[in-house]
C-alpha cells in the first residue's frame, strides 16, 4: 500500500510557516542566533534556533482560550500540525478515521520549570507536564478522535513518530494521520546538553572538520499521510510518497554511536529495503549532521558503508533551524519534502573543510532544478535509536 | 450514526502468543511460580517489592541507575529468560511518566543552583526511552527499539505496534514492556492537584470506595510476544483497541463490540472482565455503568487495588490475565463473583482514563 504524503507545516527559527521556512532555507539565513525569549543565566553563553515569539504571542495567534497554560511545545506542535491539516486541505469532521501521532522529548518541562517551586500558583502544569498532553491538545484543536499516540525515542521521535502513523494507515487503524514532532527550548534540555559538553558557542558547523559541537533549536513539523484510497474518495491532492522506513538500535552506549555507525548503517539499510530501492536511486539525504564530534564522525562512516565512495549530495539543516530534538524528525522530514515538492536542496551552513578521515563534502549551495526522484532523511537520538525515512516522487 | 474504528486484524489469521510475562509490583508477583495468598496492604503510595538488586548488577551501576531503570531491567531480562531467548528481535517500552525520578533529580538541582553545575548521568537518564535502550544495549539488540508515551494507552499503543511489526515479519518475537514509577517528590506535588486519597487509605478498600482519589502505584511488566507457540506459553493476544473520547454510551458499546468481533468471539465467550477502576467516587461511575448494561453477563474483576493507579498499570493487568489463563485460576481478591466460570478461554481488560482515553484489550487461552 502506497502512503501518501498530502500536507505539510513547520514552524521553526527560521519562520513561522512553510512559506517563510523556504524563503530562509533558499537564502542561506540561519534562524540560529542569541536567545531571547528562553529566561537562563546562560543567554549570552550560547546561541540557539529560537523562535521570536512569546507563548503568548503564540496562544493570541492559535486563538487559544488564554486562561489555559499550554507548554510551548504543545503551543508550537498545534501551530504546525494545523498548517499542515489545513494544507492537506482537510476538514474537522474528517476526525475519527484521521490519527495523530507526535514526537516529543521536552513536552511540557518549559511550565514545570516555572512552576516547580510555586505548584499552588498554577497547579495545572502537573498535567501538561506529560508528553502526551500534546498529542492530545493538538487532537481535539483539530478533531481528530483516531488512533493516537505519543513516542519519545529522543532525537528520532519525529521520524518514529512518522513511521508509526504509516503502519497504523497500512494495518487499516486510521485512514490518514498527523505525524511529525514538536519540542520547546527549554531550561532543561539547554543545561542537560551543557553538562554533556556538546554543545558550540558559536554557528555549529556539522561534517567540518572543525565543528565543536550543536546548537540547540526549537520547532515542530508535521506531515499529513494518508492511503490512495482516503486520497482518493476525498479528491485531494499528494505531494509524494512516503516510500520506507527503517528503525534499528546501535546498542554500543547511551550517549555516543558505535565506531563502526551499525545503528545508522542498518536503519538506513531497512529504509531502502523496505522501499524497494538500491543506494543510487537516493538523490538527496537530509543527514542528522548535528555537528557533534561523535555523530558526524560514525554518520559518515554509516553513510560510506551504505553509498560507497558515491554519497549522494547532503546537508545537515541543523545549521538552520538548529538540534529540534524530538521535533527534528519532524521538521527535517518537512524540508526533505520540500527538496523533493520544490526539486531545490539547501545547503550546509559554516562548512569550511571536509572531515579528513571521511573526506565527504557536504552541499554549500543552494541546488536549484534538480531532478530527485527519492530524498532520505535521518535522526538518531540517545539510546542508539535510529531512523531513516525516504519520501519518493509520485 | 458515524462509523467508528475499522475491523483491523481483518482476515488476521495470525495469533501472537505471549511466551514469558514477568511483573515486578506492590504484590509478591515477580518470578511467581503462584498467585500471592494475600493482598499486600500499602496506605497513600503502592511501590513495588524490590527484587534482589545485587544478584543483578555490579555496585557501580546499580548506583548510577534509578529504582524505574533497575526493575524495568531487571523484569526484562527474566521475562526473556522464561522464554528462553538470548535477546528478542525488537522492543517495545510504554511508560506513562518515564525516568521520574532522574527527571526530578536534574531539575531540582538544576532550580537549586540556578543553572550551576549538574550531572551528565541523570540527565541521560531521564529520556523516556532509556527503559527500552538499556535493554538494547545489555542484550545487544539491534532491532527496532520504540518508547510510546501516550498517557494511559501507552501500554495498548506498544501492544499495536509489536502486533503490527510482528504481522509484517518485521521480526519473530518482541519483547513489550510497560513501566512507570511513583516517586515520594512525584507523590507530594501530585498531591497539589487532588489526584490522591487521604494518606491513611489503604488499598485493601480501594475498590468500590465512596470518597474521591485513589491510590498511585508502579510497576515493570515485560511480555515477550512471538509469532510462535513456546512451551511457556501463558496466552494469546487476540484483541487490542483504543477509543479517545467517545460521544456517548452508545459509541462506547459499539467499540467493544467491534473489539470483541476482532477476537473471534462473542461477549459470553468471556470468562472475566477486568475493570481498571481505581476507586476515585468521581470518575468510577462510567465502570459501573458499563458493568451493569454491557459486562451483565459476565464475570467482573478488579486489578487496581494490587497494583494502584498509574498510566502503564493496564501491563500489570494483562499480566494478571496471562497467568489468569495459564493457571485456570481467578484468585478471590480479584473476583469476589460467586458464578465461577469452567474453563476461562478469555479474558478482557478494560480501563478508561476520566473518560478520555478507553482502551479494551482480549487475551485468549493457549
Amino acid at each position: 500500500m502506497r502512503i501518501m504524503v498530502t500536507g505539510l507545516g513547520m514552524v521553526s527559527a527560521l519562520g513561522n510557516d512553510i512559506a517563510e521556512n523556504l524563503i530562509s532555507l533558499k537564502d542561506k539565513k540561519t534562524g540560529i542566533g542569541a536567545i531571547e525569549i528562553l529566561k537562563t543565566v546562560h543567554k549570552d553563553s550560547w546561541v540557539a534556533g529560537e523562535i521570536k515569539q512569546t507563548n503568548a504571542d503564540l496562544t493570541d495567534t492559535l486563538e487559544i482560550d488564554d486562561s489555559l497554560t499550554y507548554p510551548r511545545t504543545t503551543l508550537l506542535g498545534i501551530h504546525a500540525a494545523r498548517e499542515a491539516f489545513k494544507n492537506a486541505g482537510l476538514e474537522v469532521t474528517d476526525g475519527s478515521r484521521t490519527g495523530i501521532v507526535v514526537g516529543t522529548t521536552v513536552g511540557g518541562m518549559d511550565l514545570s520549570e516555572t512552576f516547580y517551586r510555586k505548584p499552588k500558583e498554577n497547579p495545572s502544569f502537573i498535567a501538561t507536564h506529560s508528553c502526551g498532553f500534546t498529542t492530545e491538545k493538538i487532537a481535539d484543536y483539530l478533531g481528530i478522535t483516531g488512533t493516537m499516540s505519543t513516542i519519545s525515542t529522543a532525537c528520532s521521535s519525529g521520524l518514529n513518530a512518522i513511521a508509526y502513523g504509516a503502519r497504523l494507515i497500512r494495518h487499516g487503524y486510521i485512514d490518514r494521520a498527523i505525524v511529525g514532532g514538536t519540542d520547546a527550548l527549554s531550561l532543561f534540555t539547554l543545561n542537560g546538553f551543557k553538562t554533556l559538553m556538546i554543545l558550540d558557542d558559536q554557528l555549529c558547523a556539522p561534517f567540518d572538520k572543525n565543528r565543536k559541537g550543536l546548537n540547540l533549536g526549537e520547532g515542530a513539523g508535521f506531515l499529513v499521510i494518508e492511503s490512495e484510497k482516503s486520497l482518493n474518495e476525498r479528491k485531494g491532492e499528494a505531494i509524494c510518497t512516503l516510500s520506507g522506513w527503517g528503525n534499528a538500535n546501535d546498542a554500543f552506549h547511551q550517549t555516543a554511536s558505535s565506531p563502526e555507525g551499525n545503528g545508522p548503517y542498518m536503519c538506513m539499510h531497512k529504509a531502502l529495503e523496505q522501499a524497494a530501492l538500491i543506494p543510487k536511486d537516493i538523490g538527496y539525504i537530509n543527514v542528522h549532521g548535528t555537528g557533534t564530534e561523535n555523530n558526524d564522525l560514525t554518520e559518515g562512516i554509516a553513510l560510506k558503508r551504505i553509498f560507497g565512495e558515491d554519497v549522494p549530495p547532503f546537508s545537515s539543516t541543523k545549521s538552520y533551524t538548529g538540534h529540534t530534538l524530538g521535533a527534528a524528525g519532524g521538521v527535517e522530514a518537512v524540508i526533505a519534502v520540500l527538496t523533493l515538492q520544490h526539486q531545490v536542496c539547501f545547503p550546509n551552513l559554516n562548512f569550511a573543510r571536509a572531515i579528513e578521515e571521511l573526506g565527504l563534502l557536504p552541499l554549500t549551495e543552494v541546488q536549484e532544478n534538480t531532478t530527485l526522484k527519492h530524498v532520505m532523511t535521518n535522526s538518531f537520538g540517545f539510546g542508539g535509536n535510529d531512523s531513516s525515512l525516504i519520501f519518493s516522487k509520485l | 450514526m458515524e462509523m467508528i474504528h475499522p475491523l483491523f486484524f481483518q482476515n488476521y489469521s495470525m495469533d501472537i502468543f505471549i511466551n514469558g510475562a514477568q511483573a515486578i509490583s506492590p504484590q509478591d508477583t515477580f518470578k511467581a511460580e503462584s498467585f500471592p495468598e494475600k493482598v499486600s496492604g500499602y496506605s497513600s503510595r503502592m511501590t513495588i517489592i524490590k527484587p534482589d538488586y545485587k544478584a543483578y548488577f555490579n555496585p557501580l551501576a546499580m548506583r548510577r541507575m534509578s529504582n524505574i531503570i533497575k526493575m524495568s531491567t531487571i523484569a526484562a531480562f527474566e521475562c526473556l529468560m522464561e522464554a528462553k531467548a538470548e535477546s528478542p528481535e525488537g522492543i517495545i517500552t510504554a511508560t506513562g511518566q518515564g525516568c521520574v525520578e532522574d527527571t526530578e533529580k536534574f531539575l531540582i538541582k538544576m532550580l537549586d543552583t540556578d543553572e550551576g553545575f549538574l550531572n551528565p548521568t541523570t540527565f541521560i537518564q531521564s529520556t523516556h526511552n532509556s527503559l527500552g535502550a538499556q535493554i538494547a544495549y545489555q542484550k545487544k539488540c539491534f532491532g527496532p527499539n520504540i518508547a510510546h508515551v501516550h498517557k494511559s494507552v501507552s501500554f495498548e499503543m506498544a501492544l499495536i505496534d509489536s502486533l503490527m511489526m510482528l504481522k509484517d515479519k518485521e521480526a519473530d518475537n518482541i519483547l513489550v514492556g510497560g513501566v512507570d514509577e511513583i516517586t515520594a517528590e512525584s507523590y507530594r506535588m501530585k498531591s497539589n492537584i487532588n489526584l490522591w486519597k487521604e494518606e491513611t487509605y489503604s488499598n485493601l478498600s480501594l475498590i468500590h470506595s465512596d470518597t474521591p482519589g485513589t491510590i498511585p502505584g508502579e510497576g515493570a511488566t515485560y511480555l515477550m510476544l512471538g509469532r510462535k507457540k513456546h512451551s511457556s506459553c501463558y496466552a494469546r493476544i487476540t484483541s487490542v483497541n483504543i477509543l479517545y473520547k467517545p460521544k456517548d454510551n452508545h459509541h462506547l458499546k459499539e467499540f467493544f463490540d467491534h473489539t470483541i468481533a476482532n477476537a473471534g468471539i462473542n461477549k459470553t465467550d468471556i470468562g472475566l472482565v477486568l475493570l481498571g477502576a481505581n476507586g476515585d467516587s468521581r470518575y468510577d461511575a462510567p465502570y459501573d455503568e458499563i458493568q451493569h448494561s454491557y459486562f451483565n453477563e459476565n464475570t467482573v474483576g478488579f486489578f487496581k487495588h494490587l497494583c494502584g493507579e498509574y498510566e502503564t498499570s493496564v501491563a500489570f493487568a494483562t499480566w494478571l490475565a496471562a497467568f489468569m489463563l495459564k493457571k485456570q485460576e481467578i484468585p478471590g481478591y480479584i473476583s469476589q463473583e460467586a458464578k465461577k466460570p469452567g474453563k476461562i478461554n478469555h479474558i478482557a481488560i478494560y480501563n478508561q482514563d476520566r473518560g478520555r482515553n478507553h482502551s479494551l484489550i482480549i487475551l485468549s487461552a493457549c
